[in-house]
């Protein structure tokens, strides 16, 4: 069941499309939309625009049903609570939008339901609104996750149907000080291992995607700046969406790999979904 | 909404609605919030610490490093013991690294103009319709949504999807690389979004007509964005030259640290004073480190880029001279870098036998049919217009036709038009009358009712005449011509010459056809070929018809001649849907020409020979050319034609737009990276001598056979210019006939280093160190005995050591020119930089001696004339010794 926790937003507004697309993937053919009244939005602006998506998921034979809370303690467990836990709940949310002095993930209700981990969470940056959740070019970037593609499928499912190009991505990490001085036969072995992944979770798209058709092609980089190449590569392939796991890693790292995230939502040429799966 | 829509598929009311805009333009509010949500509509990446950090970056290689350190151990070491100029050494050592580091901050500066030239591609400011009213607005302001109004000569701001136009032509060259110009429409497509024709592109310019378009796409994002945003992030590859200058840096460096170091806690645990132990530390590092050769490098690379600035290719990047010397494979353009650019009509062909025809009154009236649909000018002696109106008129006046009589005949011209794809006229020239169409042999085929024959006669056609010349056409166009197909209809007297062109077009003759070519540029089979005998992989990367990209392949012998298979051609298409390993196949089975290839097709194809380690050269001239040229190794732009985003973006800039200068400019490359060798070779002999007194000080009861003062005026002074001099060696005339030398063909090899320090490096250590203590016990000195750095002794032993390495260099001078031959035989005198080097070395080793201002500096002093002779004696010795050395290697070899 496709959950879509919507704060009346513009983002928010852009975000429904590609809810109400993962929606028609679904057997209930049904969406349901959570709101927690935190005052951010009027009661009739948020009327007029829970109609014109209930109207646009008319157009595609999905059922709207809309859950509208009051806050409880706060958003976060208003959501918590409303969302039943577990992998059959799929969670569709929008990053914030931004201000000079608010990121666009960090400290958000989006980056909390990540890391609680209670069930799939997809946070969603829009900023080609004119793609309307459609964007059939798709960039996966992967961390080299030893369960491979199994959190990224979760989501990867709903793109399915109309996607024409995957383009996967792997980047080897180097640090800064090494990468200057990198070897080419240890750029080689890195490449080399980058590949083996790659190709393991080729196998694994291959396997369970079905009827479906489409071109599937895998990069190795080596790199001592992860963002700043998965950015290259999704403007170089032309990718029109961006695919890429939160991380489920400790703390300190989590906090080193906060600010490259920001850095990513801000400075991103496509759309972008940042999940955690179960 | 239908399933899996995107904007390019929606009517101009749905896209309003999914916009969240509406005819009337977004409200004030709205646009704040989605400025917000999106931000500036800019395509420059704004990074405030940018160039600071750049700077930064240039202090952290191990070679600044440890110039800073040592200039740093000087200071103290002054501190702690003034008097010793150990100052003057901290300031020179502190100079050195500053000015190396500078040197390449500025280099990085200079290569990041492309930024420069994408921004005069938008415009500054745009009409839109916001809250019902047309206002004009900063373009930085537009967000998604905006309902802009295009028209004629406008710059489009951003990614926007047209909701009303009237005959809006756009030129999306910027985008495509294609010049002609594009019809827009507003009613939906079923295309993917970057190929559909009711998008206004970001970047590209209104040619003509009126328009409104809801934007929604801005900055980074839109098209152009994506562009804008590689030719900014995509950092230029490492070149072989930095890898291996790092590579040798960070051996030399560790040598020299561990060395420092390991002598300095010697020198601590046998009892030596703190001050001993850092001046020989300092020493050893000094002594280790030829701080002469990375600016050496650079003096080198900076003459040959000016080599080749003569050869016309002007380089922007140092590094890029000798990346183009280590290039494994060259991507190249066909039209203008291949070919002349400069359409020429070689044949005129019959429709049906596809002979040239041979009757010249039938050739006289084939042109002058071909001039009546043609638009061209005569300005100040010389044909301006469409280049292939511009090839008929010049061919038409070459076979006699009187240009002017027959242009002041044509009474209507109807333009050649994009979607009928052919051009027409009627001439009037008292009696003869006709009407005629010049265009594709595809779009005048339906109207063609008969065929010109020879002596005047016609041919009344059906299907199997007309398939027939369809054949004619096909065997022309293998020949890797264009085909243009000229049909007439003579006019009689009363016939209306206003009507349209509809009306006029009906039951035409076909004259013949024009077969068109861009001739090859003269001198680019010699050089293709010279290419392949070094080694060199020719690719040709072009836009063009398969057919035709063979057929030049085949002329300029990128492809053999009698190849028929087609395997060696891989067309756009098929290029799109293959995946990086499947090209990587595809390239090593031998494909040698992309044809109908995009901008954004050449990075695939780069990445792919990327992956295949190559060092890889990419030509480019338009816009979008711009992140290949950027992510080749060297990227190679076209002055003449090329943009201003390939020129800032490029490497190197071809003057001449010509093949031929880029494979000088590869045997330039080569040629430096051999001198660079040769003068590295050099430089690291005189580390030898220099080492060896600080190690024999430190384990014997003897005076120090050298300062670090005398160090530094081997390194930075005297050794500078002969080594400058081997960089302008010419090229070995087998310097083309050997294949690349790879990603790893070091320039530090292991049989470098032991030739350096262990063969000739000894031998001068040992030659100065004999007649350094032969001063001494001469003069007195008993082993064991401390003399003061003013002893006059003393000055004379370290200055004849001095003197004796400096001699010794002009036989290493001359042996280190050619790998087995003397160095004596050929042209010895005639790199006059080599005569000033000898001239330089000789003089210093006389100067340091008996001229005392130098000797006051240098803490040196006079010997006898007899010792001084001795010194001499060091050049045949080492010079002598290393030939022998030659002859025995090459009988081994």
């Amino acid at each position: 069941m496709i959950y879509f926790a919507y704060d009346g937003s513009l983002n928010g507004d852009w975000v429904s499309r590609y809810a109400i697309r993962f929606a028609s993937h679904t057997e209930e053919r049904k969406l349901i939309l959570v709101h927690i009244r935190d005052q951010s939005v009027s009661a009739e602006v948020l009327e007029e625009k829970i109609d014109r998506i209930n109207r646009e998921c008319g157009d595609f034979g999905i059922r709207l049903s809309s859950d509208i809370r009051p806050v409880e303690k706060n958003v976060t467990d208003s959501l918590l609570n409303a969302i039943p836990a577990g992998p059959d709940s799929v969670v569709v949310c929008g990053t914030r939008i931004h201000s000079p002095k608010k990121a666009y993930l960090a400290g958000t209700i989006s980056e909390n339901l990540l890391r609680r981990g209670r069930f799939p969470v997809l946070a969603l940056r829009v900023v080609q609104p004119g793609l309307l959740g459609n964007p059939r070019d798709l960039l996966v970037a992967l961390a080299g996750h030893p369960r491979g593609f199994a959190a990224a499928w979760t989501f990867f499912q709903f793109f399915l149907r109309d996607v024409e190009k995957v383009h996967l991505l792997r980047v080897m990490p180097v640090s800064l000080f090494r990468f200057p001085y990198l070897s080419l036969k240890k750029t080689r072995s890195l490449r080399r291992d980058g590949a083996r992944y790659l190709s393991q979770v080729a196998e694994e798209i291959y396997s369970a995607r079905g009827a479906f058709e489409f071109h599937l092609d895998t990069h190795i980089v080596v790199a001592e700046d992860w963002v700043g190449e998965i950015l290259t590569q999704a403007s170089k392939l032309k990718s029109r969406f961006l695919l890429l796991g939160a991380t489920e890693q400790p703390w300190l790292r989590r906090l080193v790999r906060r600010g490259q995230l920001e850095r990513l939502l801000g400075q991103v040429p496509c759309d972008a979904g940042i999940y955690r799966g179960l | 909404m239908t399933r899996g829509r995107q904007i390019q598929e929606l009517s101009p009311g749905e896209v309003f609605q999914f916009l969240g805009s509406r005819p009337q333009g977004l409200h004030a509010q709205e646009v704040e919030e989605r400025l917000r949500e999106v931000g500036r509509n800019t395509v420059e990446m704004r990074d405030r610490w940018k160039w600071l950090r750049s700077l930064v970056k240039q202090f952290t290689n191990f070679f600044t490093i440890l110039l800073i350190v040592s200039s740093l151990i000087c200071f103290i070491a002054d501190h702690i013991q003034p008097g010793e100029s150990m100052n003057v050494l901290g300031w020179a050592l502190l100079a050195v690294s500053l000015l190396n580091a500078l040197f390449s901050f500025i280099q990085e500066f200079r290569a990041e103009r492309a930024m420069e030239a994408l921004k005069k591609f938008l415009p500054q400011k745009v009409l839109v319709n916001r809250s019902g009213r047309n206002e004009q607005v900063l373009a930085e302001e537009l967000v998604p949504g905006d309902l802009l109004i295009l028209t004629e000569g406008d710059r489009i701001p951003a990614d926007s999807r047209l909701v009303r136009c009237e005959e809006l032509v756009v030129n999306n060259a910027p985008l495509t690389g294609e010049s002609e110009p594009v019809l827009l429409t507003d009613q939906p497509v079923s295309k993917r979004l970057n190929e559909s024709n009711n998008i206004a592109f970001a970047g590209c310019s209104i040619l003509k007509g009126t328009g409104e378009a809801v934007v929604f796409a801005t900055g980074l994002r839109t098209e152009f964005g994506k562009v804008a945003h590689l030719s900014q992030a995509l950092r230029r590859t490492v070149s072989p030259l930095e890898r291996e200058t790092a590579h040798m840096v960070r051996v030399l460096t560790l040598i020299a640290v561990s060395m420092g170091f390991s002598f300095f806690l010697y020198g601590v645990i046998s009892g030596r004073s703190l001050w001993v132990n850092l001046v020989f530390m300092m020493g050893i590092i000094v002594a280790n480190v030829p701080e002469g050769l990375l600016p050496t490098f650079t003096l080198s690379l900076a003459i040959a880029s000016l080599r080749m600035a003569k050869k016309n290719a002007l380089v922007k990047g140092l590094n890029a001279v000798e990346a183009l010397g280590a290039v494994q494979t060259i991507c190249t353009d066909k039209t203008g870098t291949l070919t002349l650019n400069q359409l020429t009509i070689t044949h005129l062909a019959d429709p049906l036998s596809g002979n040239d025809v041979a009757d010249v009154k039938r050739r006289h009236l084939l042109f002058e049919q071909a001039l009546c649909a043609s638009s061209v000018r005569m300005t100040e002696g010389a044909f301006s217009g469409d280049p292939l109106d511009v090839a008929v008129a010049r061919e038409y006046r070459d076979e006699g036709g009187d240009f002017n009589t027959s242009v002041a005949g044509i009474k209507k011209h109807f333009a050649f038009d994009l979607e009928k794809r052919r051009a027409a006229g009627v001439f009037v020239d008292g009696t003869r009358r006709f009407f005629a169409v010049k265009g594709a042999w595809e779009a005048l085929r339906p109207f063609v009712s008969a065929l010109e024959r020879d002596n005047s006669t016609r041919l009344d056609v059906n299907e199997s005449i007309l398939e027939k010349v369809d054949e004619t056409v096909h065997a022309l166009a293998a020949g890797g011509l264009r085909v243009i197909a000229v049909a007439f209809r003579p006019l009689s007297a009363g016939e209306d010459l206003e009507a349209d062109q509809d009306d006029l077009e009906k039951g035409l003759t076909l004259a013949g056809f024009l077969g068109v070519e861009d001739p090859l540029r003269k001198d680019v089979p010699a050089a293709v070929a010279k290419c392949h005998r070094a080694g060199i992989e020719v690719l040709m990367v072009t836009g063009d018809h398969p057919d035709t990209a063979l057929s030049v392949a085949k002329k300029c012998g990128l492809v053999a001649p009698d190849d028929s298979t087609g395997h060696q051609v891989l067309p756009g298409d098929l290029l799109e849907r293959m995946k990086e390993e499947e090209l990587i196949l595809r390239l090593e089975e031998g494909v040698r020409v992309f044809a109908r290839t995009t901008p954004e097709q050449k990075m695939k194809i780069i990445s792919a020979l990327k992956s295949m380690e190559k060092v890889v050269a990419m030509t480019g001239d338009g816009v979008n050319d711009a992140p290949a040229l950027k992510a080749a190794d060297v990227g190679i732009a076209m002055g003449r034609q090329g943009t201003d985003v390939a020129r800032a973006a490029a490497q190197i800039i071809l003057l001449d737009d010509n093949f031929a200068s880029i494979v000088s400019g590869v045997e330039e490359g080569r040629t430096i990276f051999s001198n660079i060798r040769k003068f590295t070779n050099y430089v690291l002999v005189s580390n030898g001598p220099e080492i060896l007194p600080y190690l024999i000080y430190i384990l014997l009861p003897v005076p120090l056979a050298l300062t670090v003062i005398q160090i530094l005026s081997i390194d930075l002074g005297t050794d500078i210019i002969p080594s400058m001099a081997l960089g302008q060696e010419p090229p070995a005339p087998e310097i083309m006939e050997r294949p690349p030398r790879g990603q790893e063909g070091g320039l530090l090899t292991p049989s470098l280093i032991i030739h350096s320090y262990l063969f000739l490096g000894l031998l001068e250590a040992f030659w100065s160190m004999t007649l350094f203590f032969a001063v001494l016990i001469h003069g007195g000195w008993k082993f064991g005995q401390d003399l003061g750095t003013a002893d006059p002794l003393y000055r004379s032993a370290t200055g004849i050591a001095l003197s004796t390495i400096l001699l010794m260099q002009i036989g290493n001078l001359a042996g280190r020119r050619f790998a087995f031959r003397s160095g004596l035989d050929s042209g010895l005198w005639k790199n006059k930089l080599l005569f000033v080097g000898i001239l330089i070395q000789v003089i210093f080793s006389w100067a340091v001696l008996y001229w005392p201002p130098l000797g006051k500096i240098l803490w040196t002093g006079p010997v006898s004339p007899g010792i001084y002779l001795a010194a001499w004696f060091g050049i045949p010795l080492i010079f002598g010794l290393d030939y022998l050395r030659k002859r025995i290697k090459r009988g081994v070899e």
